[in-house]
């Protein structure tokens, strides 16, 4: 049904709508900062439609397969050998051993999928469950389409839901808070990242947003923080209750060590962050090799194992051992070499789509290059999935064009436990990522005919 | 007992105001010859000077906020093309209802004659939120309990300070107007459908309304639709404020059948106490208290709505998708309604044709 929508949207279009909804769209991108460096986040005329059937379909296998997520992120607070599987590194250790818990590991994560084009089966390719962005850039460009000239002749004839998403992050973030405290008062938010970060235009979003809510919040980095008795503050002195950490763990301990007034706050329970320490486990690459590992099958139930055999390509951290794929031993390594066409490589922790190898994308000899690397470094492989497409409509040089690209669906998922709403990212290049600096970001919304 | 479905639609009232004078402007019957598509789409109202849209049936605040921009952005564009501007406010600040053109069909001329100078007063505008529930007893049962809630919902929403130039020191000056009307104001309890349809059909029976729809409650089971129909707000200015209002009623309706399905309910409170709350929602706003008629007690109004969705709400908001929606509240708690922003502007400026130009641009935000 969501093709319908996409024919009824086009045939809606002319030269003239569209150059005016390009024009109008890129003016208020540019007004309210939603670019990433100079380009505007969306640069597309048309948002993602889904019918109601495709929403929920996807929200229920968003739901069955974050039960198994926080299944194996519970395993993995308190199982050290279980554990051992998501390849974390010494430091990320350390943290995961000092830090108080939250009520589970990964509060805010984003499930990245593809719908595949035949099955209508939604393939999870990563778990998310560090620092998932994007609620307020959905949120606003939402809005945004909403008021598009290109919409209106398309709402006369189809009812148009919004799914939208910050009001689930204010929660997660103050549900958070009151169970860390054990008291309902409303916290200090600090969002610390970089200040050179692209994404600091999402940030204001959220500031404004929490702002609004009645909410304390700043903007900070983590060189401007000091922790004094007992307290975090920010460098004008202000005490922060609670950190919505944008910064990546990895990038934190790499400039300031496990020393970083920061990481001892947290550790001490002086400040509640989110996500906590505990997310990294479930963040990494491996989780979905730990998911659809057959050694671990035991460990889930037939429900969580049911939804990781549909949900979750096969994976496996490149090592070498014997293992299965559609029933049939292998020798991991010289399979993976054989089989390049078919495999994807990705460092178990890296974002951006850094360090990613894709076997149908290189030769033979890049390939070796690749597998030799993976195996001296934690990473893992999957096996390749169809990627979906659909047509979607641009200016080029003044002139309407209607151009397939590939779309990666990234639901958002609150206190580990549901999802609700969803990030859509298009691309012309098989890797869609929006941080690699290719592809628009674009609302989603389900859609239905009057 | 099946679910009601909880769908939501929500009507509101526009003023079509001239943009050089910012008075009210009389211009309906010259918009409905425009475009016979969008006739289908608005209605218009007692005064020619009002227009009238509904959404179609949704089923998330957010399918209902789509639908708002689009209508709003609809009656708009037709505006614009007459040169003319629309305005969302319970009451406009300065215009004078004596010198309004009364729509010429038959229903408003039969209401004029019916309630003569009533009506030609009537020059208010509201919104009105339906919410889906086909179980009738069950309808009855969500009426009487929600009562307790009305005066917190019309705190969120005042937006009519103003009455014939003057600041009236009332946050919801609409109400005020409205209560001349008969059958209006805080129903009493109800002991089942077949109470509401005896007092129905004796009042029909007796001449006093020719059918349901003339009973104006601040809340009252649909005459058109299996609908529980919420008439107690000023229209709200931004359109985020409208769907708050909307995921409000929907929270509340889906928390008290929840309470029902599982054998329990919330406290009915008497009429009286119910409508104290309503006056001083009308009289202070956000900046009064109302009676927690639970503890007895006085609170501020902030800490009772803020508790309304923090104890009460928060548990059916994911699971009905409106947590943005419903806690856009805090935004309203925070900075304000609109009453408290036309204030403030007349306060900056003491001119109303500049808080007239603020509920046009606010009307707008988001649409166009």
């Amino acid at each position: 049904m969501s093709q319908h929508a996409v024919a009824a949207y086009h045939d809606g279009l002319d030269d003239g709508l569209a150059r005016e909804s390009s024009e109008w769209l890129t003016a208020r991108q540019r007004d309210i900062g939603l670019t990433f460096g100079e380009r505007p986040l969306c640069t597309v005329i048309r948002p993602r439609f889904l019918s109601p059937a495709e929403y929920d379909t996807l929200r229920t296998a968003s739901a069955s397969l974050l039960g198994a997520f926080r299944h194996a992120g519970a395993m993995a607070q308190d199982d050290d050998a279980f554990r051992a599987q998501f390849r974390l590194a010494d430091w990320e250790e350390q943290l995961l051993a000092t830090a108080p818990r939250l009520h589970v590991a990964a509060p805010l994560s984003r499930l990245d999928a593809f719908i595949d084009p035949v099955s209508g089966i939604a393939r999870i390719t990563e778990y998310n469950g560090e620092t998932p962005a994007g609620t307020g850039y959905t949120d606003a460009l939402a809005e945004l389409f909403l008021a598009l000239p290109a919409m209106r002749p398309f709402l006369e004839h189809w009812v148009v839901r919004p799914l939208p998403a910050m009001g689930h992050v204010h929660n997660v973030l103050l549900e958070s808070w009151h169970r860390f405290r054990g008291v309902r008062t409303v916290p200090s938010i600090a969002i610390v990242d970089w200040d050179d970060v692209p994404t600091q235009a999402e940030f204001r979003i959220c500031l404004d947003y929490f702002r609004a809510m009645g909410v304390p919040c700043r903007i900070t980095t983590p060189e401007a923080l000091r922790y004094e008795g007992g307290k975090l503050k920010d460098a004008d002195g202000t005490v922060i209750d609670l950190i919505y950490k944008r910064v990546l763990l990895h990038e934190l301990i790499a400039e300031g060590g496990l020393e970083h007034p920061m990481v001892r706050a947290v550790a001490d329970g002086a400040v509640c962050m989110v996500n906590p320490f505990a997310c990294k486990p479930l963040h990494k690459k491996a989780s979905l090799a730990v998911l659809s590992d057959e050694r671990n099958a035991g460990r889930f139930s037939g429900a969580e194992q049911a939804a990781i055999a549909t949900h979750v390509p096969w994976t496996r951290v490149v090592e070498e051992r014997k293992t299965v794929i559609d029933g049939t031993a292998i020798d991991l390594l010289p399979w993976m070499l054989r089989e390049r066409e078919s495999l994807v490589l990705k460092p178990n922790d890296d974002y951006g789509g850094t360090g990613i190898v894709l076997g149908w994308e290189v030769d033979d000899t890049t390939w070796h290059a690749a597998v030799a690397r993976a195996v001296a470094e934690p990473y893992v492989v999957q096996r390749r999935i169809a990627l979906p497409s659909e047509p979607f409509p641009a200016i080029h040089e003044g002139a309407l064009h209607v151009e397939d690209r590939i779309v990666d669906t990234a639901p958002f998922c609150w206190h580990g436990a549901f999802m609700d709403g969803c990030l859509t990212r298009i691309s012309t290049s098989t890797l869609v990522n929006v941080t690699a600096g290719g592809g628009s970001t674009i609302p989603t919304f389900v859609v239905e005919p009057r | 007992m099946k679910q009601p479905s909880f769908t939501i639609g929500i009507e509101e009232e526009y003023q079509i105001i001239d943009p050089v004078t910012r008075e009210l402007k009389s211009y309906i019957t010259e918009m409905l010859k425009a475009d016979s598509a969008i006739l289908r789409e608005i209605k218009p109202e007692l005064h020619q000077s009002m227009v009238e849209v509904g959404t179609q049936v949704c089923h998330t605040p957010a399918e209902a906020r789509a639908e708002i921009v689009r209508l709003r952005g609809m009656v708009m564009d037709l505006a614009a093309k007459n040169g003319l501007v629309i305005a969302a406010a319970g009451t406009h600040p300065f215009s004078k209802w004596m010198d309004q053109e009364i729509t010429p069909l038959d229903r408003y001329v039969g209401v004029k004659e019916d309630l003569q100078d009533l009506a030609q007063r009537l020059l208010i505008f509201g919104t009105h939120v339906h919410i889906g529930i086909e179980d009738r007893e069950f309808l009855i049962d969500a009426m009487n309990v929600c009562r307790y809630f009305l005066p917190h919902v019309l705190a969120l929403s005042t937006s009519s300070p103003f009455w014939f130039g003057r600041n009236t020191g009332l946050k919801s000056y609409r109400s005020i107007v409205f209560r001349n009307f008969p059958r209006t104001g805080i129903p009493r309890t109800m002991e089942s459908w077949n109470d509401f349809e005896s007092l129905v059909n004796l009042s029909v029976k007796t001449n006093s309304i020719p059918n349901a729809s003339k009973i104006w409650w601040d809340v009252r089971p649909s005459w058109s639709y299996p609908t529980l129909e919420f008439r107690i707000c000023d229209i709200c200015t931004r359109v985020d404020e409208a769907v708050c209002i909307g995921a409000i009623f929907q929270a509340i309706c889906f928390k008290l059948w929840k309470l029902r399905r599982d054998n329990l309910t919330f406290r009915q409170y008497s009429v009286h106490f119910i409508e104290e709350n309503k006056w001083r929602a009308i009289r202070y706003g956000l900046e009064g208290k109302l009676i927690d008629l639970g503890k007895g007690e006085e609170f501020p109004a902030r800490d009772l709505i803020r508790e309304l969705i923090e104890w009460f709400l928060d548990d059916v908001l994911d699971e009905l998708g409106s947590r943005k929606e419903v806690e856009y509240a805090y935004k309203i708690l925070n900075e304000g309604t609109s009453a408290d922003r036309q204030l403030a502007t007349w306060r900056e400026t003491g001119n109303l044709h500049d808080v007239v130009d603020r509920l046009v641009a606010e009307t707008a935000e988001g649409v166009r």
